[in-house]
């Protein structure tokens, strides 16, 4: 009772008095969080968290690669470092691009494989396939198929034949769904997938030359 | 001119004036002295809250020690790389790899 009392009196006015000041204090901490100025590298955090012995096993390729080839290879291996952040950057986008929905269009690349689909699709089968729809995108394609009876096997065989004309023209057969009537194919191409403005530029920054001759240059 | 060209402008010119109105509202009200005084405490606050933290993080950068077993060129060399161990001996394993190839 006398709890519920003083968290009565109190509360209201902790939270008139307080909540902005705290909130904002906290807002500072999240921004720094998240956009820090200074923070010690990774390797050394990692490396005071670890025991001797442990720190020692963590460092061996390391410190057989100095001894092998001392201080010549640091440029190189900076310019590992750099290249190798580039790297698991575009990973992160393959990854984020790994489904249809995900994807933006690469406009050139996708109405011209769609006119290509459109034209296998009426030419390979001799008019027995009628595609209802086709959409490309980054690297890959949707199109669907009607399918009146369903998937029997002779559609079966005509959807495989379409899909070995498709890969002559770099589209690989991924998916096959299922639907009322008709069917829905998933196609994946091995283009190289185009990416944003910013994220190009991030992939290729002006010193990634550079970078690549530092290496070449070591390796001579 | 063409009908929905008419149609976007009067839509144009009623969110103008709406956002004018939101914006003139919102410069009174800025213009209150508590209010100011908050702004400007909140703002001073969140500032603190950032360097406060840029401080831990640097004391706590002061409390790491190089380790002993680390040649001290390649301490000073990395100390400019912020990567994780993981890439570090991943880079050192590309770099003898592709040493290896040239060699052959």
């Amino acid at each position: 009772m006398w709890f519920v009392k003083i968290q009565s009196a109190f509360l209201p006015l902790w939270r008139a008095k307080y909540t902005q000041p705290v909130l904002a204090t906290l807002s500072g901490v999240l921004l720094y969080l998240w956009l820090p100025l200074f923070k010690a590298p990774d390797w050394l955090v990692q490396l005071n968290s670890l025991s001797p012995e442990a720190q020692q096993q963590q460092l061996k390729p390391l410190n057989s690669f100095y001894k092998k080839y001392g201080d010549t290879a640091f440029p190189a291996l900076h310019a590992q470092l750099e290249l190798d952040k580039l790297r698991r950057y575009e990973q992160q986008l393959i990854d984020d691009n790994k489904n249809f929905d995900d994807q933006d269009r690469d406009e050139l690349w996708a109405e011209a494989t769609e006119f290509m689909i459109a034209h296998l699709t009426q030419n390979v089968a001799n008019n027995q396939l009628r595609l209802l729809d086709s959409e490309c995108r980054n690297n890959l394609c949707r199109m669907v198929l009607e399918a009146p009876k369903g998937l029997t096997p002779e559609y079966r065989a005509l959807v495989l034949k379409l899909a070995g004309s498709l890969k002559t023209g770099d589209l690989e057969f991924a998916q096959l769904t299922e639907g009322n009537k008709r069917i829905m194919l998933e196609l994946k191409s091995d283009k190289r997938l185009k990416y944003g403005y910013f994220a190009t530029r991030k992939l290729n920054p002006p010193e990634k030359a550079q970078w690549q001759a530092q290496i070449k240059t070591w390796l001579q | 001119m063409q009908p929905y060209l008419q149609k976007a402008m009067l839509l144009w010119r009623s969110a103008a004036t709406l956002l004018l109105s939101v914006v003139t509202q919102f410069m009174a009200w800025l213009k209150k002295p508590d209010v100011q005084r908050a702004a400007l405490r909140n703002i001073a606050l969140m500032i603190g809250g950032y360097l406060l933290m840029l401080c831990l993080f640097f004391f706590y950068s002061l409390s790491l020690n190089t380790p002993d077993n680390l040649p001290a060129p390649v301490a000073q060399q990395l100390q400019q790389q912020d990567v994780s161990l993981d890439a570090l001996n991943e880079a050192v394993t590309r770099l003898e790899k592709k040493k290896a190839l040239a060699k052959l």
